[in-house]
């Protein structure tokens, strides 16, 4: 998403947002971003009916944003044209409850072996399904009542950073939130852990900027005390760095008492694996690898990395290390995109788009495939049976000498 | 550790920039590409029409690295520098072009040929009777003996899609019976034809091996029309090259427009990017700016002129800064005949002259 106050006179109706859409090359009767974005926005600052049901299968991957020769906020527009989208009553409850992933993550994991034996059920999968809309084919993460907080490798001295862990770390991949800390650790640095809740994207995708708002507000202040003691804010998830990095200003931005401190958090989020490359490029990284023996590595990068302008650090670090052997599938969007492929009516699609990367992935044939999205390594373990992993995980694998799968 | 900094940062994905990217790349240089979004690049379809016969040792050296590497890409060119091969096109004219995209080759103008001119029903931006009757008409007055017939065949649609170029092209990147389909529908109306020509849909990713498969379906020579916007002879050979330069190591970094080169004390150490959140420095070695007439701006001062090395020069003939090098159409503001030779050889020469490689290559 691009703030930048652009006009939408800049859009010339080239088509080059429709020409990389994913949902369009897979899905024919998708109108497109370039109608589903400039063109609603014309209809709806005239006060015209502009609603369409189509929006609800914008993936939100952005990548028409980076198409755009003149810098046309396609995505922001179609977010925009979400949050006024009419829904019926049951896709609206099911749609409320998937935008909170925050507050399913506090529910689900009070009792966790009971939640992942009652969402593995069978019966209970169809019942989900007719219910409530939800995938009957998907599996539920694994919930976890461990909470990480507190402060991570304190060492006197350390150089500090806060930790921002994202719902999907906060209760499903703890093992994932305890390799970022130790991989910090071995670096020197010292991370608190923030007690932010849900970076509110899955609100905005779900076409809930109201829920959003309430997020970034609730985050703000945490994050901007943070800032103020002159700490940089870590995430390892690349979904929630987009939000953390566009979000304050494009909810906050307009209130005036706000937008200073929305763009100073802004300014100071990091994603892990830039952060550790920037330190790399400084030479202040600890490269004392030892060699990894893997098979081969599948590896994807998220749309949401792209669109932060951080081309492919991990995967750069990754390469670094002695023994490891990844390959770029470069096969475009997974077709997940968040809470999009757990949706019933959705679920077609979300595979369709995602088959080319399954296809990638099967004729590399990997010992693991591996992402920096959550949801991202959900679809490619789903499509295609391979174990999927976090870049971190695997260069945790090379400062400890251990196997990342061994737990 | 081997460092993490770029060896060359290229402004600008045209056929300039990517060029040079790919030409740093094969010397296994790091190498990243940042640009604001698709250029006009991807509107064209990358006809080669400006470049002449006797070019000198730096064409020849541009060229063959080109023809290198659109072969590896899976989209090769044919032809020579100075050939004047007469391709149709939809408004029923005649471009003459030196070096030709694998994918037009086969509607270049062969004398005597009878050339089918197939129309897809409801397909609103072509028409056959219309590029026939035009061609026909201007065939005639430029002496070129060849024959043209319009033929329609009818392509089934998904529900209640209507046809266009991008529909087709992305139903013929993931369909394979629908590729089966069409190919015998062209089949079945081609009737005594030694050519056919089509609007280009055949698919955004399609590589020289799948179009010769549907080719032999034929039996004879197919050539694409280029289309108007989206043009898919344009963004199947830029996503071709883009996949080609992420293969060997090229880092795309595209989607925001660059604030500002990275100047102090006369030497360029980057770029600045308008990233999400904050402005971001690449650091480089190199700077090679291919982005265009319009980013002049970049370079306050700049006289327009460059030195024998590309580099730019300000009013009393100075360097402008050392670690820039200019290329593409913010070099030759005015092409004729388009400007994509001179793109291919000035984005060649300004990597190879970035990583100080100019006079040990032509050796």
């Amino acid at each position: 998403m691009r703030h930048s106050d652009v006009t939408l006179d800049n859009c010339l109706k080239c088509s080059d947002c429709n020409s990389v859409c994913p949902v369009m090359t897979a899905h024919p009767a998708y109108p497109g971003p370039k109608h589903l974005g400039p063109e609603l926005e014309r209809f709806r600052r005239e006060g015209l009916p502009c609603d369409s049901d189509w929006l609800e299968y914008c993936l939100g991957c952005e990548r028409c944003d980076m198409a755009c020769p003149n810098q046309v906020n396609v995505a922001e527009l179609i977010i925009e044209a979400k949050g006024r989208h009419k829904k019926p009553p049951m896709r609206r409850l099911r749609d409320y409850l998937l935008a909170r992933p925050g507050l399913l993550g506090m529910v689900l994991s009070v009792a966790p072996q009971v939640t992942d034996r009652l969402l593995a059920l069978g019966a209970m999968k169809k019942l989900m399904s007719w219910t409530a809309g939800i995938a009957a084919e998907r599996s539920f993460p694994a919930y976890h009542r461990e909470s990480l907080a507190g402060h991570q490798g304190h060492r006197v001295g350390a150089e500090r950073v806060m930790f921002y862990l994202g719902c999907s770390m906060r209760y499903n991949e703890q093992k994932l939130g305890r390799a970022c800390f130790s991989l910090l650790t071995h670096n020197d640095i010292e991370a608190e852990v923030s007690q932010s809740a849900c970076c509110g994207y899955p609100a905005l995708a779900n076409g809930d900027p109201a829920e959003a708002r309430c997020r970034v507000r609730a985050n703000l202040e945490e994050l901007s005390a943070a800032v103020d003691r002159g700490l940089p804010i870590l995430t390892a998830c690349t979904s929630c760095g987009q939000m953390l990095k566009t979000g304050f200003t494009a909810l906050l931005g307009d209130d005036p008492a706000l937008a200073e401190k929305a763009r100073k958090v802004e300014a100071a989020i990091y994603d892990l694996g830039e952060f550790l490359m920037l330190r790399a490029e400084q030479g202040r990284l600890n490269t004392r690898f030892a060699e990894i023996r893997h098979g081969a590595l599948a590896y994807h990068s998220p749309c949401h990395q792209t669109t932060q302008g951080l081309a492919r650090p991990w995967y750069h670090l990754l390469r670094q290390v002695p023994g490891m052997e990844i390959e770029d599938m470069n096969a475009g969007c997974c077709g997940m995109a968040g809470t999009f492929g757990f949706k019933q009516e959705k679920y077609a699609v979300s595979m369709a788009v995602g088959n080319k990367l399954f296809q990638a992935i099967e004729q590399a044939a990997p010992e693991l495939a591996v992402s920096e999205c959550p949801t991202c390594r959900m679809q490619m373990t789903h499509g295609t049976g391979v174990p999927s992993v976090h870049p971190a995980e695997l260069l945790l694998e090379a400062y400890d000498g251990k196997d990342a799968l061994a737990s | 550790m081997q460092s993490l900094k770029y060896d060359l940062i290229v402004v600008g994905a045209g056929l300039s920039g990517l060029v040079a990217a790919a030409t740093a790349a094969e010397a296994g240089g790091r190498v990243a590409v940042v640009h604001g979004g698709l250029g006009t690049f991807v509107y064209g379809a990358g006809c080669i029409a400006d470049l002449p016969a006797e070019g000198g040792e730096e064409q020849r050296r541009a060229v063959a690295f080109f023809e290198a590497m659109t072969e590896a890409a899976g989209s090769p060119y044919y032809g020579q520098p100075g050939d004047r091969h007469m391709l149709p096109t939809i408004l029923g004219t005649f471009q003459p072009v030196s070096l030709v995209p694998f994918c037009l080759w086969g509607g270049r103008v062969q004398a005597g040929a009878r050339v089918s001119v197939a129309g897809i029903a409801g397909l609103s931006s072509f028409d056959a009777r219309f590029t026939a009757e035009r061609l026909n008409q201007q065939a005639e007055e430029l002496g070129l003996q060849s024959r043209y017939v319009p033929r329609i065949i009818d392509l089934p649609h998904e529900g209640s899609v209507p046809h266009s170029t991008l529909n087709i092209a992305n139903r013929f990147d993931r369909d394979e019976p629908f590729r089966r389909l069409f190919a015998e529908r062209l089949r079945a109306v081609q009737g005594e034809c030694d050519q056919i020509l089509l609007p280009a849909c055949l698919g955004q990713q399609t590589s020289r091996i799948d179009i010769e498969d549907f080719q032999a379906q034929l039996g004879r020579p197919l050539g694409e029309l280029p289309t108007l916007p989206p043009s898919m002879a344009g963004l199947r050979l830029n996503n071709r090259l883009l996949g080609h330069l992420r293969r060997r190591g090229v880092e795309m970094i595209g989607g925001y427009p660059l604030l500002s080169l990275d100047l102090a004390d006369g030497i360029c150490r980057g770029v600045v990017v308008d990233n999400p959140g904050r402005a971001r420095t690449l650091a480089a070695k190199s700077v090679v700016l291919a982005c265009g007439p319009q980013s002049e701006t970049l370079l306050p001062g700049w006289s327009r002129r460059v030195d024998a090395r590309q580099r730019p020069l300000n009013d009393q003939n100075q360097l402008l800064a050392e670690g820039i090098h200019v290329a593409g159409a913010l070099l030759f503001p005015t092409g004729r005949r388009g400007g994509n030779g001179r793109a291919i050889v000035s984005g060649h020469a300004a990597a190879l002259m970035a990583a100080g490689r100019e006079k040990s290559h032509a050796a």
